[in-house]
């Protein structure tokens, strides 16, 4: 059933199923995230979460901030965690011996979303393999990567998500590096590649595009990917209270581009159609500088000898900007 | 070439960055890795001395454990140094790969910063994955503070590609109590380190291209048996090239090892036997215990793998009372050193008191309070010749007390 | 031996304090140890620091300590963490606060009858330093209460300690690490 949501000051007071008050840093943006996707939705909801920083900081013996049920079981496994959830469900739906109260639910057109959150790492990294098969046997589920860019619970080492440039504590700048070597992994595109119905990327400073996508996500049949931005206070060294701007600042450089891609299948499983959707167009692109400068991690890239990694940096955002722009386009 | 570290006389360092100056003295050519507390300072030290230039060699950050143990044995077999570090899940995640690195007989070093294995999830130390790597045909080299972890770091390069030897070394330091306590520690300088491992000499390089060899064959029952009592017999005969290393690097330091290590056991009575941090803080208690009449000692193994059979039975050949101490669930039996100690003394014909303490599992402290129990249970069984408390008893437990037998 | 405990939050400097401390004593021949407890909360967390200092190598592991000295570098712990856990008859303790030493002993009856020394650490890591990380100022005042090191040999060997970093850093905690000497009473 599709929540309908009024306005910032209803959506931030509806029925919360995760305690805010948890043993994250102040300003963290995996709490905004993981409340603007449960509330997203008045259904049911089940949860697996990946060790990370949500994990640590939400489930500490004997308490916990979770209203919904539950599951961590390693770094690596989220997503075969959720799947499975989701196939017993099935299976437990078609024998009609789901619990009576999760029936009812589901009679009254409440199916509960099950919904996977992992970091970074353990999405783009150790999870991989766990992520791709599970979408590759099409469960019917939600995996939202809370992606900072970093190993933060374990104080801040590189992933394959961390983009050039960053100084982390495994790819630290020092006097013969700049920092991190890689390139940012594209993993949207490759988790739409998987034949995924729907793939999004979404900021929390833009609540009302990451909540429609969400609500979309929940609709569909199959396993969905949402990449979701969330500046780290911590890692990337921005003050708490600035979260959000930093967030807004990668969106409007179109560093963090907000976009959907839908794939449409037949009844054989072959896909008909792919279509790339932009969902966010600033209206004034600002230079990729602005959201660098914003954030100590890149400090040193300000340095004359460093200088050449921001131009790289634009022109990587630029080129990516235009090929999402032609793939909008050409309706691929 | 890598700038040279200036180093102080003495260092405060804790026993991850002990490990690490010895990984970068070591010239380690690919280190590859993947963070896990309390071991991830080891590669973010290390990282740190690349980018700063003190490194010659790759560090590789892998995406995950299992991909790190297998850099490493890819690495190995290539023809060059090869070294990772690691903790619990992680340690967990790469125990497929740590038999194939010792079937391989590839001398990588992992520096094994040991904490408890989940659920419930849990960062501090304890030794369930030093105990669930036991069987993965390494050698098992134990320390017990900052100082020690950095020594048997450089010793494990020096032992493990001994051409007689040729296996994969793993170093344990407690997670936190020596992982995260700074302590004094004397380090060698860049070049007496370099001097003392030694260049590293491959075999059967997969880069030397001209002379191909294939590695990690398939053998069924024709073949896999004869492997497998070879690497057994050069594991147990690597006791030789272990003291000849130790040897060397007391003319060097002046600092001692054997293979198993003994404090006042000449006329002791009772014994602790335990390993990691809690051996030296069993000192302690052992010396209050002297001061009230009760010959107390301390041993322990310096030397988990190969297991020093002999060398055990020796140093307990007097005691009337010991207590086998281990730091990890014993999953429904009696803890490993127990069963170890056990079959070492029975076999030797000495029948003293053998108790098993379970203790400290998931960073539970372990005081000198507690350890003076130990020995209060251990007095009283010496002087009665036979078990008077239970055999086995979780040490530290809130709760009621849980014992059997 | 002589043992300490620090009082600190995540993210305040307890941990390097504790080690800036180990790195001076060790410099002087003594044996050290500097030690900290982790949980899984981030930044802000309550948590707490450890050092023993001795002239003997030290063998002792155990995290239990019968401080001799309590430091409390965030004023707020002084209310909700337990100060005086484990203490001994004669436990000094050294406390971050802005109140004077019998308003605070007012405020928190616990101190009551205990030998209490007060600095305002945070405001003088505010105004030297130009951050709220209140160690080095602590370790000021630990020297003048100790008595462990003269304010200049101590100012000195901090200075080694420091020399990574650059020279307006050092000088601004050269002068938090003065200023609480002088104000710790
Ligand atoms: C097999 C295994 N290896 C390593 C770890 C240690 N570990 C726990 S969380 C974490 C990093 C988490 O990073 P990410 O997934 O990006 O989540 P974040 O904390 O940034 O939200 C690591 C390396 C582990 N728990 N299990
Ligand atoms: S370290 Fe970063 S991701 Fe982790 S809780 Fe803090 S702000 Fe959030
Ligand atoms: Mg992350």
């Amino acid at each position: 059933m599709v929540k309908k949501i009024k306005n910032l000051k209803e959506f931030s007071l509806s029925n919360d199923r995760f305690e805010g008050a948890n043993l994250m840093c102040p300003g963290c943006s995996h709490n905004i995230i993981v409340r603007e996707v449960l509330n997203a939705t008045d259904d049911p909801i089940i949860v697996a979460t990946a060790t990370g920083c949500l994990e640590v900081c939400t489930a500490v013996y004997p308490k916990t901030s979770w209203d919904v049920s539950w599951i961590h079981i390693g770094f690596e496994n989220a997503a075969v965690a959720a799947a499975t959830v989701s196939a017993a469900y099935e299976v437990m739906k078609k024998k009609g011996k789901l619990p009576p109260a999760t029936q009812k639910m589901v009679d009254e057109g409440r199916e509960p979303k099950i919904v996977a959150f992992a970091g970074d790492g353990g999405t783009y990294d150790i999870g991989f393999q766990s992520l791709s098969g599970a979408f590759e046997r099409g469960h019917n589920f939600m995996y939202v990567c809370l992606d900072n860019e970093v190993y933060a619970n374990t104080g801040g080492q590189r992933s394959s998500s961390t983009p050039i440039g960053a100084s982390t504590t495994t790819s630290p700048a020092g006097s013969v590096s700049y920092g991190e070597k890689m390139m940012k992994k594209s993993m949207v595109e490759i988790m739409a590649d998987h034949g995924a119905p729907y793939v999004a990327q979404v900021s929390p400073s833009k609540w009302k595009d990451l909540v429609k996508k969400v609500q979309k996500g929940f609709e569909v049949n199959g396993p969905v990917y949402i990449n979701a931005q969330s500046a780290c206070t911590t890692e990337w060294k921005h003050a708490p209270e600035d979260t959000i701007e930093v967030s807004d600042l990668g969106v409007d450089s179109c560093v963090w581009p907000l976009y959907e891609i839908i794939n449409e299948r037949d009844e054989h499983g072959i896909i008909y159609s792919t279509k790339l959707n932009i969902t966010y167009r600033p209206k004034k692109k600002i230079p990729v500088e602005e959201y660098l400068a914003a954030q100590p991690r890149f400090r040193h890239l300000f340095k004359p000898e460093n200088r050449h990694i921001i131009d790289l940096w634009q022109k990587a955002v630029d080129a990516r900007w235009e090929y999402l722009q032609k793939r909008e386009e050409a309706g691929v | 070439m890598a700038k040279k570290y200036e180093l102080n006389e003495v260092e405060v360092w804790d026993g991850n960055m002990a490990a690490a100056h010895a990984l970068r003295q070591a010239e380690v050519d690919i280190l590859a890795a993947y963070p896990i507390t309390p071991s991830t300072p080891i590669v973010q030290n290390y990282s740190k001395f690349l980018a700063d230039g003190y490194v010659d060699g790759e560090f590789i950050m892998v995406e995950s454990e299992h991909s790190a143990m297998s850099g490493c044995v890819a690495a190995s077999a290539a023809g060059v140094r090869a070294a990772t570090a690691t903790s619990s899940q992680g340690f967990a995640l790469m125990v497929e790969v740590l038999y194939q690195a010792s079937g391989m007989r590839l001398p990588i070093v992992l520096t094994v910063v040991n904490r408890a294995l989940a659920a419930p999830l849990n960062v501090n130390g304890d030794h369930s994955d030093m105990y669930l790597g036991r069987d993965a045909g390494w050698i098992n080299l134990c320390s017990y503070n900052p100082q020690e972890a950095y020594d048997l770091t450089l010793m494990a390069f020096k032992i493990g590609e001994d051409l007689n030897v040729r296996l994969p070394v793993m170093v344990h330091q407690d997670g936190f109590i020596c992982s995260h306590t700074a302590q004094n520690v004397r380090p060698l300088q860049d070049e007496e380190a370099r001097e003392f491992i030694g260049e590293y000499k491959p075999v059967n390089s997969m880069l030397d291209v001209a002379n191909p060899v294939t590695h990690g064959v398939q053998t069924e029952e024709d073949w896999h048996f004869e492997h497998k009592a070879r690497q057994h017999n050069d594991l147990m005969n690597s006791f030789g090239t272990i003291k000849d290393v130790f040897a060397e690097f007391k003319d060097r330091t002046g600092r001692e090892y054997d293979l198993v290590y003994t404090y006042k056991m000449d006329d002791a009575d009772v014994a602790i036997f335990a390993l990691g941090t809690t051996v030296e803080s069993a000192r302690i208690a052992a010396d209050q215990m002297r001061e009230k009449g009760v010959k107390a000692g301390v041993i322990s193994l310096r030397v988990l793998r190969p297991f020093p059979f002999k060398e055990i039975q020796e140093a307990l050949s007097n005691v009337k009372a010991v207590a086998a101490m281990d730091r990890s669930a014993p999953g429904g039996t009696f803890g490993a050193l127990f069963n170890e100690i056990s079959a070492a003394l029975l076999t030797a014909g000495k029948r003293p008191v053998v108790l098993n303490y379970i203790y400290g599992l998931g960073g539970r402290d372990t005081t000198i309070t507690m350890l003076k129990e130990v020995y209060e249970d251990l007095d009283k069984c010496a002087k009665a010749g036979e078990p008077v408390v239970p055999l086995q008893q979780f040490l530290g437990l809130r709760g009621p007390k849980l014992s059997f037998y | 031996m002589l043992e300490i405990r620090w009082h600190s939050r995540a993210g305040q400097g307890a941990v390097t304090g504790a080690k800036g401390l180990a790195d001076v004593v060790a410099n002087t021949g003594k044996y050290v140890q500097a030690f900290a407890f982790y949980g899984s909360a981030k930044r802000g967390a309550a948590m707490t620091a450890y050092n023993r200092v001795d002239d003997q190598p030290i063998l002792n592991h155990e995290k239990f300590m019968r401080p001799d000295y309590v430091l409390v570098i965030d004023p707020g712990l002084t209310y909700t963490a337990d100060i005086t856990a484990n203490e001994k008859e004669d436990t000094k303790y050294i406390i971050t606060t802005h109140l004077s030493k019998e308003e605070l002993v007012k405020s928190q009856p616990k101190l009551e009858g205990k030998e209490v020394y007060v600095v305002d650490c945070m405001q003088i890591s505010l105004d030297t330093i130009g951050r709220a990380i209140p160690n080095t100022p602590m370790l000021g005042a630990l020297m003048k209460v100790s008595g462990m090191f003269e304010l200049d040999y101590f100012k000195d060997a901090m200075k080694k300690v420091l020399s990574k970093f650059p020279q307006k850093i050092i000088d601004a905690n050269m002068a938090a690490i003065e200023r609480a000497y002088n104000e710790v009473h």
